[in-house]
């Protein structure tokens, strides 16, 4: 059953108040996060101060959202009216948002009570959390682990059960990865389909916001409340419900299934598909040929996007750091080259090539025809079958510092996750089991250009047969 | 990748950044464009790039003013170090 609405019918039976709801949530932080270290900024004192008012309106009798007095937190690339707001970077280390991002803004409607900002890879930018320039994130199955990221706090905010749900944004996996990594249900919806007003750009023709929940159902409220046309996203649209075939076809892509998995996420991804195939579900094996190539077109595209967006943080706007600097040539490399970790400099130096003169063909351009063909090679898988499943990681979580230095290995540690952003399709992951030690394993879903909803209904459909009830 | 191609990179993107740095970076850099070099095995002859993330076109709103929000205005300049006559003051640029 879908915890917002067992808290929903609490909160209407007066059961429980929105004040001890919120404060219970505060209390768990409380007591895990020192370990965990999911949350970046805690804003207790407005989230009670919320809490009473929303007691105060429950009071009068009035009819309320389902979302109503929900807790959640927010990943902290996503910008929140006077909260700070750092992306995990030092260069907006004193950063405090002027305004809210389009999805927070349409959950302040909802009223839902935001209870924080949660920990991620600077701009998003890793698989692991471990590049954030304030705090590395644990994974709660093994506090040696990594969470997985980029939105590793707030993946492991909703596994703790810190809030009720949580946002996270995913550019080539940063929600499905984490969410398999964390054992949650984690979904990066169709491309446009939620605004990306007010999210911290990394790679625009890429990025989506999209919720992580315990349970699908829970993934379908959130996105609802989320989702549609915003006047300031212009890439942004309304999505049409359809209604779900009776018998359904779900391809395996080969190419998942090759070198490189791990055995146990092989073996339990194969055991929870002969659980499906017994309801009405045909699986057949497909072909994504390309689907080998996604990731070296992802590193192509991405970084390029990467190094425009990120030339905004000049050390004039956004509160910059102090520096000593009386040159603007001196003030740009000083604050950038301070500012920026590792990984960003990386990403931005490799846009920075991917885009120059003698080289923008061989290799940029040469990305977008190939993200073209990928494109088509799902568009024809499509036809063949009504959703591609394949387990969302090759590896269970990974240890902490095991792929920090070797950012090739890392990269690859999203190899299953960036198609569908290339592609621009919905994508869920689904927690299916544990592995013999008790880590986490996710399946990925993945559905046709603007199918979210009925990839939710399918994912509710296999929900029932994983081993987390 | 050579050391003098990443200092071009470097005076491009505008950051800093020590020997040690620059030397660590150059080895990733050449391994990560070994990795992507692989899409040149792949033929696209004739192919559309694809720009952005959608083939959307052409999305339009009516050309009006929009009410000027002053409250915006100062939260903004707020974030400037140094501020002149309202406007944010940096270093000279010549």
């Amino acid at each position: 059953m879908s915890i917002i609405k067992e808290i929903h019918q609490k909160l209407i039976k007066r059961e429980i108040s929105v004040e001890e709801l919120v404060k219970e949530k505060i209390k768990i932080i409380k007591e895990k996060d020192e370990k965990l270290k999911a949350f970046l900024t805690l804003e207790e004192k407005k989230a009670i101060f919320l809490a009473k008012r929303l007691d105060e309106e429950l009071k009068k009798g009035e009819k309320i959202d389902l979302l109503f007095g929900i807790p959640y937190a927010a990943k902290d690339n996503i910008l929140t009216e006077g909260i700070r707001t750092t992306a995990g970077s030092k260069i907006l280390e004193n950063y405090i948002a002027p305004y809210d991002a389009t999805v927070i803004k349409r959950l302040k409607e909802k009223k839902a009570v935001l209870i924080g900002k949660t920990n991620l890879d600077e701009f998003a930018m890793g698989s692991s959390t471990e590049n954030s320039a304030f705090q590395v994130t644990k994974n709660p199955y093994d506090l040696e682990r990594v969470p997985g990221g980029s939105s590793g706090g707030s993946a492991v905010a909703v596994s703790t059960e810190m809030v009720v749900f949580a946002l996270g944004s995913d550019t080539g996996g940063s929600i499905r990865q984490p969410a398999a990594f964390c054992g949650v249900v984690g979904f990066k919806p169709s491309y446009g389909s939620v605004s990306r007003y007010g999210l911290i750009a990394m790679a625009s023709s890429l990025d989506v916001i999209g919720p992580f929940c315990k349970k699908v159902e829970d993934v379908r409220i959130v996105f609802e409340a989320i989702s549609g046309k915003d006047e300031l996203d212009a890439t942004s649209y309304n999505l049409e419900k359809k209604e779900q075939k009776k018998e359904l076809i779900i391809g395996l892509p080969k190419e998942c299934f090759l070198k490189g998995l791990d055995k146990e996420v092989e073996e339990k991804t194969k055991e929870f598909l002969k659980k499906i195939e017994k309801e009405n579900i045909k699986i057949k094996e497909i072909n994504l040929k390309l689907l080998d190539y996604a990731l070296a077109c992802y590193y192509i595209i991405m970084p390029a996007e990467v190094s425009a967006n990120l030339a905004r943080y000049d050390g004039l706007r956004y509160s910059p750091l102090e520096n000593e600097k009386n040159d603007l040539l001196d003030l740009y490399f000083q604050t950038r080259g301070r500012g920026f970790g590792k990984e960003v400099r990386r990403r931005i130096l490799l846009g920075t090539y991917v885009l120059s003169r003698g080289y923008y063909e061989a290799f940029y351009k040469k990305a977008q025809k190939v993200r073209r063909l990928i494109q088509k090679d799902y568009q024809k898988a499509f036809e063949e079958v009504d959703f591609i499943l394949n387990p969302t990681t090759p590896t269970l979580p990974f240890k902490i510092g095991e792929k920090i230095t070797d950012p090739l290995s890392m990269y690859l540690s999203d190899v299953f996750t960036v198609g569908p952003n290339i592609a621009g399709l919905p994508s869920l992951s689904l927690p299916i089991g544990f592995s013999k030690e008790g880590l986490p394993i996710g399946l990925q879903i993945t559905g046709p250009f603007c199918s979210d909803y009925l990839l939710l209904d399918f994912a509710e459909k296999l929900e029932q047969f994983t081993e987390l009830k | 990748m050579d050391l003098k191609e990443v200092e071009y990179l470097l005076h491009l993107a505008r950051i800093e950044m020590n020997e040690r740095e620059k030397e660590e970076i150059s080895n990733q850099l050449e391994d990560i464009l070994n990795f992507v070099k692989k899409l040149q095995e792949i033929d696209t002859e004739k192919i559309e790039p694809v720009s952005g993330g959608t083939d959307l076109l052409n999305i339009f709103r009516e050309d009006k003013e929009k009410e000027r929000d002053i409250e915006m205005v100062n939260k903004l300049k707020e974030m400037a170090k140094e501020l002149s006559d309202g406007y944010f003051k940096i270093p000279p640029i010549f």
